[in-house]
């Protein structure tokens, strides 16, 4: 699933541990030496705390016609990867994106920023709060 | 990883965790942790460290369902003196903080880390890891399975 449908760099490095990074950070690769952090999944029998939707990882793409893209091609292979609910996508704070769950109950929300409210930026501006 | 994917994400961007006191929460995180943070929005603070990644975390009102020590954010820092630097600041500053549990220092395959548990149930873990470790990982491949 990380692979197939996110597109992330995934490596088993014991079995039942899978660790997950984006793309491109393998040596002579565009982002190699760059800071990135790892999700780390967890075999288990039964996932004890099944999760929702405030419990979500994001990726980002690069354009609202790249969520809907998305949203296409994984809606239609929704069975095939065992996945849960497909929402539609919609803007939200700005942003433009959807949001599904695999089949271990994990969030996934795939979303377009605008540069002005990319984190970066909204860091640049401090507290409007 | 060479096969088409059906998203071409340019980041993995963010993930989020859920609070009941923003000021509260950000107090912990920036005094305790050490974690950058700013507040965009009323319900909401975004973390980070580094990178262009961040933490949402949403505020939310009464208890909220706690997602055990198996969903938890690690943290890295330098040394393994820095890992037993933090672990004996979690118990001395625990109460100041709202840290509700401090699981004990353990150590394998070289990694010494430990656990704690935030006002807001929220379980973090502090580890001595540097980028090279998961790039070695990367770099040595899967596991082969017998």
């Amino acid at each position: 699933m990380c692979e197939g449908i996110l597109g992330l760099d995934c490596v088993e490095p014991e079995k039942g541990v899978l660790l997950i990074r984006e793309r491109g950070h393998r040596p002579g690769e565009k982002l190699a030496g760059q800071p990135y952090w790892v999700l780390e999944a967890r075999e288990v029998k039964e996932v004890e705390v099944p999760q929702e939707m405030l419990n979500h990882w994001g990726v980002f793409v690069t354009s609202q016609a790249a969520v809907d893209e998305a949203y296409e091609k994984i809606n239609a292979q929704q069975k095939e990867f065992g996945l849960g609910r497909v929402q539609k996508p919609r803007f939200r704070h700005g942003s433009y994106a959807f949001y599904f769950v695999d089949g271990d109950s994990n969030w996934w929300e795939i979303e377009y920023r605008t540069p002005e409210l990319v984190y970066t930026a909204i860091r640049a501006r401090g507290d409007q709060v | 990883m060479t096969q088409a994917s059906l998203v071409n994400p340019e980041l993995l961007s963010h993930g989020t965790l859920e609070c009941n006191d923003i000021p509260a929460t950000r107090r912990f995180l920036t005094e305790f942790l050490g974690i950058d943070v700013v507040r965009p929005l009323p319900e909401a603070q975004y973390l980070w460290k580094g990178g262009p990644w961040s933490v949402v975390c949403v505020c939310v009102e009464g208890e909220h369902k706690e997602q055990g020590p198996q969903n938890r954010f690690k943290l890295a820092v330098g040394s393994v003196a820095e890992v037993d630097a933090a672990h004996a600041a979690a118990e001395t500053h625990k109460d100041e903080y709202g840290i509700r549990r401090v699981e004990n220092v353990e150590e394998k395959n070289g990694v010494r880390s430990f656990r704690l548990q935030d006002m807001n149930k929220v379980w973090w873990e502090i580890a001595n890891l540097t980028q090279k470790y998961y790039d070695d990982a990367f770099a040595r491949g899967d596991v082969k399975h017998a």
